[in-house]
């Protein structure tokens, strides 16, 4: 049983087998470009003369680790962090000394990622986002508890979770992170994720566009010479890495994908619990990501499926949360991806409770006939509804998506129209929320509904806004 | 250009002040003479005399065309305070009207470039948390814009946008 951590005020360091940890980790991004230049040089014929003895390589390779292991020592014992009452405080720096902030009212989400060598030694980075594009802290690294359990203490302080809650929980799986006590709402199998990949538009595109490239290649040797299959093949490459790409987002990366709820029970009312607590989503292979999202900071939601998955009855989910990290960046994320693939059975779960009591159905209505000019391949599946609560829009028959953004969200409204727009009598209508996949455009409106619909929405914006729990 | 539409909800719009014009005029008056002015002395240069001045002529008409708009596409930015929402519109071909809520502003600047200074103006430009919301109201006297600012940090959420 964990108890419930109270602050003591005092600064603490990371941490000590930190530097031990970044040192490896330095030490194996450096192996792997090394054998990867290795590689490259192998296939070139005449690169044998130039190559450098190994032992040059081997002794260069540990001399730069080692200079990293220093430097990551140095950087652990000038780096210190406070959490109190009110705010997270991080203090780094030996010469150029920095501290900065983050008040727990400006949390957005939490994650605690393990990656591979931290998993070894127990070992967690704490990361929490607080909005704006700089407004990201990272603690590297905690022992796995001490991060579980600052996690828990900057949940409760920032969205009210229950402390009772926390304390009931039993230790944790070391390999999902799911401890017994939690609320378990969703668990993917392997073979979901595969079958969900391999049936994916993503994947099947870039698939289908690979195959074509090498059956014209095949046929251009043929025709001509091999020299054209030769001078292709390495063209083909970006393709093979994005199909490579889109397997570690969406099947390595979610191996173990467990979903739970946590902060529940702490209000006798639905109103009361309305916003409180948030989802908790641990996933991944070799490192573990585990990634907190309070209720409060879901800015909209994007359920989406592509051709092949409608006869399969799947589904995809990604979210708006802001300061979510840009997953280019960095391999460990998973973006914007609240449910990499599930039934609808297990998308009605999740609606139900990051949005409880909330009417996600309202009457869809078509856009007008006469939008056909302007979208002639999908103008039939354009459709909006407003509930009391969200605005929905949907589009799409090769690839469906539902977008749903709650009132209370809204950033501003936007009305637009271009000359063909004006020509035809039609208007789009925007609903801006923060930057992220989900962006509402009511496109190709009749004016005067356009109209109608912008200033409601301002309307039912101001509504939300003010009857928001906080 | 009374298109309902693009209305306030009531009230009329305030339009930029006349310098924003005169500003405009020869913001785009240089930036279209560097962009078709480069590839012009380009083809001038290495190619036979035909394509630099059939390139020069399209530039030339261009260039004038753009000029003589301005007046109209400043006259057709618009701003108007309401009670809870601010409201913005612009453009001729491609029109547009966006409402904030005061509440929603994260930060309100004024920003002058060079020619904004020259004449006398300045931009008031509104941030939300939303990249796509890009408000923004130009041609407003410094003094204004400062007032109009601090007015509507004013009125800006306390509570931090609730976001």
């Amino acid at each position: 049983m964990a108890t419930a951590w109270v602050p003591t005020g005092r600064s603490e360091r990371p941490h000590p087998l930190t530097p031990l940890v970044r040192g490896w980790v330095i030490f194996a991004a450096l192996l792997f470009s090394l054998v990867q230049e290795l590689g490259s040089f192998r296939g070139d014929e005449n690169g044998e003369g130039t190559s450098v003895p190994w032992w040059v390589l081997g002794a260069g390779l540990l001399a730069t680790a080692l200079i990293g292991g220093i430097a990551s020592f140095v950087t652990w014992r000038f780096t210190r962090f406070v959490i109190d009452d009110r705010e997270v405080r991080i203090e780094t720096g030996w010469l150029n000394k920095s501290s900065r902030k983050v008040p727990f009212e400006r949390v957005q989400s939490i994650d605690v990622v393990q990656p591979f060598v931290g998993r070894l030694f127990g070992l967690a980075e704490l990361e929490i986002q607080a909005g704006g594009s700089d407004s990201q802290l990272r603690l590297r690294y905690l022992s796995r508890q001490r991060a579980n359990q600052l996690r828990d203490h900057l949940l409760t302080r920032a969205m009210g979770e229950s402390s009772d809650a926390l304390t009931r929980r039993t230790k944790e799986n070391v390999l999902t992170g799911v401890s017994a006590s939690d609320d378990v709402l969703i668990r993917l199998t392997p073979t979901a994720l595969i079958v969900g990949f391999l049936t994916s538009g993503e994947f099947i595109w870039t698939a289908a566009i690979l195959v074509i490239s090498l059956i014209g290649l095949g046929i251009g040797a043929w025709m001509s010479s091999l020299g054209v299959l030769l001078a292709g093949l390495p063209l083909l490459i970006p393709l093979v890495v994005a199909i490579g790409n889109l397997a570690s987002k969406y099947v390595l990366r979610q191996v173990n994908y467990t979903m739970v709820r946590t902060g529940h029970g702490s209000g006798a009312t639905p109103a009361m619990r309305h916003g409180r607590g948030g989802v908790r989503i641990t996933a991944g292979l070799t490192s573990l990501t585990s990634r907190t999202i309070p209720f409060d900071r879901v800015q909209g939601l994007k359920i989406h499926q592509s051709l092949l998955w409608r006869p399969l009855g799947l589904f995809r989910i990604d979210v708006d949360v802001i300061g979510t990290r840009n997953e280019e960046a960095d391999t460990d994320s998973h973006g914007n991806v609240l449910l990499p693939i599930g039934t609808a059975a297990q998308v009605a779960t999740i609606l139900d409770v990051i949005l409880p009591d909330t009417d996600l159905t309202p009457d869809l209505r078509p856009a007008p006939r006469r939008c056909r000019w302007l979208r002639p391949f999908d103008f039939w599946t354009l459709k909006h509804g407003v509930s009391p609560d969200v605005v929905v829009t949907e589009q799409g028959w090769l690839h469906h998506v539902r977008l749903i953004v709650p009132h209370a969200k809204t950033q501003s409204v936007r009305i637009r129209r271009g000359p063909l727009q004006r020509a035809l009598g039609l208007a789009s209508v925007f609903v801006d929320n923060v930057d992220g996949p989900v962006n509402v455009a009511i496109k190709h409106q009749d004016p005067q509904w356009a109209r109608e619909l912008a200033l409601s929405q301002l309307d039912r914006a101001r509504t939300a806004r003010n009857h928001a729990p906080r | 250009m009374s298109d309902p539409l693009f209305a306030p909800p009531h009230g009329e719009w305030r339009r930029p002040a006349s310098g924003y014009i005169a500003a405009r005029r020869i913001a785009t008056f240089i930036t279209w003479l560097i962009v078709f002015g480069i590839p012009v002395g380009a083809l001038t240069a290495f190619a036979p005399w035909p394509f630099a001045v059939s390139v020069g002529a399209v530039g030339l008409i261009v260039l004038v065309w753009r000029v003589i708009r301005v007046a109209a596409l400043c006259r057709a930015r618009g701003y108007a305070e309401m009670d809870e929402e601010l409201y913005v519109t612009k453009g001729i071909w491609f029109q547009s009207l966006t409402v904030v809520p005061y509440g929603r502003m994260q930060v309100v600047e004024v920003e002058r470039d060079l020619f904004e200074r020259w004449f006398g103006i300045a931009t008031v430009r509104l941030v939300t948390a939303s990249s796509e919301t890009g408000a923004s109201i130009p041609g407003i006297p410094p003094e204004q814009a400062a007032e109009l600012r601090d007015r509507l940090t004013e009125l800006g959420d306390p509570r931090g946008s609730g976001l």
